[in-house]
């Protein structure tokens, strides 16, 4: 339906106020999908940018405008993926690391990060896209559900399946690393 | 019960990202602190990277740009999308109205048919290849003069846009020869995820047991879950069935390593239909260097 203005602009406003509450959350999903910080970043910002312009198209009743946005990411990273003509992938030569921290700590984080993007290579994109809701968007079984137009039960089977994976895969490179 | 676990889990991993502690998760749980705990470590682990994930820099870029768009749509007088863009990108409003239009048309023509067929191009002097007296084709008495054929078929094709299919196995078992009830046992248990596209042409390994030598009748897999990625967009796939036996036999002798491969093929597996995608597994027991044995 069309906006009048002042209904226009208080959505425009609680967009601006999402971008500040949900930016990382998007780039955080979309880094899961695509495994490319950078790409992930301009992603992010292009989900808002798009929602942004798509605001006549929002229906309050439907979708929480969260929601909305996480929707108009899960597009923008299949139409990536498309366009790179590649699969969704998690690399190992990206490894994001914060600029505070200590060159020690990085290190760590750095192992750390390796070693869990190497276990997410092995889920499937629909798991990564289920871990990449919940763990890194902190969005709720039920939200996810929504997004990915499944029953929550269906979300929650593909997170405990995921974790599964993840567990296994982690214990046995922990096994290798100890020699075991 | 497998419901209720993974509606645990879930609750666990909604109070560890709301700052819990796995010891709470496990309090409120004891009877399944066992198999929580370390999925919860592994959660937490999970949850502990994505905190280093983001740029402060890149967020700022991006809020410029947002707030640019924004003014720019403001100073825009056809910011708002014209009545035909906002008409034809929403498919719900014309796609009826093509619909009717299009009904009205066929029947339009329909109507005027026999009207038409009284004196087809009449107004149109034929050149003279076109009178020429040699029809290039015999035509069918009931076809009309000015009327082609057009025929609709229906094929089965594979479908190239196929890019990816995910399988996710839980349990594998085999049954040992003689024993009718209690002859199944576990070799893996998954859940274990494979893509099926990029096995082509070579093995990956599942894993392996010891275990006790011996003959064998069947291997039973258990189907968890099936994803296809068709034209760059996920799929869930319909799982046909959650559990597939093999009927082969094969021995497995004192000393000796017996290789087990399963050759799924994906191409006959995957079923595309106007209702979704449905994996039915198609998928071949090869026993060493033995001849295979088809699933039944």
């Amino acid at each position: 339906m069309p906006r009048n203005d002042a209904e226009r602009r208080r959505l425009e406003e609680a967009l601006v106020a999402l971008y500040e509450t949900h930016y990382e959350r998007v780039a955080r999903y979309v880094f899961v999908r695509i495994g490319d910080r950078e790409e992930a970043e301009d992603l992010a910002s292009e989900t808002f940018v798009r929602a942004l312009r798509s605001l006549d198209e929002y229906e309050e009743r439907g979708l929480p405008m969260e929601a909305w946005l996480f929707r108009i990411a899960r597009n923008l990273v299949v139409d990536h993926v498309r366009k790179k003509g590649k699969r969704e992938r998690v690399p190992l030569d990206t490894v994001p690391l914060r600029s505070d921290a200590d060159p020690e700590s990085d290190a760590e984080t750095a192992d750390r990060v390796e070693r869990l993007r190497r276990a997410m290579e092995r889920l499937s994109p629909a798991q990564r896209e289920v871990i990449g809701l919940r763990f890194y968007s902190g969005l709720s079984s039920e939200e996810c559900a929504k997004i990915l137009g499944k029953k929550p039960g269906a979300i929650r089977e593909m997170q405990s399946a995921a974790v599964k994976v993840l567990r296994r895969v982690l214990a046995k490179e922990f096994e290798g690393e100890q020699g075991i | 019960m497998n419901r209720e676990f993974d509606r645990v889990l879930d609750e666990c991993i909604d109070r560890l990202s709301r700052g819990g502690s796995i010891e709470e998760c496990l309090a409120a749980y004891p009877e399944l602190a066992g198999e929580l705990r370390p999925l919860l470590v592994s959660a937490q682990e999970l949850m502990a990277v994505g905190a280093a994930v983001s740029r402060a820099g890149a967020k700022a870029v991006g809020r410029e740009r947002l707030l640019r768009e924004r003014a720019r749509l403001r100073e825009t007088p056809a910011r708002r999308e014209s009545f035909f863009r906002r008409f034809f990108i929403r498919p719900q409003v014309w796609a009826p109205a093509a619909a009717a239009l299009i009904i009205a048309l066929t029947v339009g023509i329909m109507a005027l048919w026999p009207a038409d067929e009284k004196a087809p191009m009449a107004s149109v002097p034929p050149s003279p290849s076109e009178s020429s007296p040699e029809p290039s084709s015999t035509p069918s008495p009931t076809l009309l003069a000015q009327a082609g054929l057009l025929e609709i078929r229906v094929t089965d094709a594979p479908a190239p846009e196929i890019s990816a299919v995910y399988l996710t196995l839980g349990e594998v078992g085999v049954h040992r020869a003689g024993k009718e009830e209690v002859g199944w046992e576990t070799v893996l248990s998954g859940p274990r995820t494979f893509e099926l596209l990029h096995l082509r042409g070579i093995e990956e390994i599942l894993g392996s047991k010891e275990i006790e030598a011996g003959r064998f009748t069947q291997i039973r897999l258990e189907v968890l879950h099936a994803e296809v990625v068709i034209g760059g967009q996920t799929e869930g796939a319909k799982v046909s069935s959650g559990e597939v036996k093999l009927v082969g036999a094969f021995e497995v002798k004192p000393q000796e390593k017996t290789v087990l491969t399963l050759d799924f093929d994906a191409e006959h597996s995957v079923i595309v239909t106007g209702a979704g995608v449905r994996f039915k597994p198609v998928v071949k027991l090869i026993v060493g260097g033995l001849a295979p044995a088809s699933s039944p």
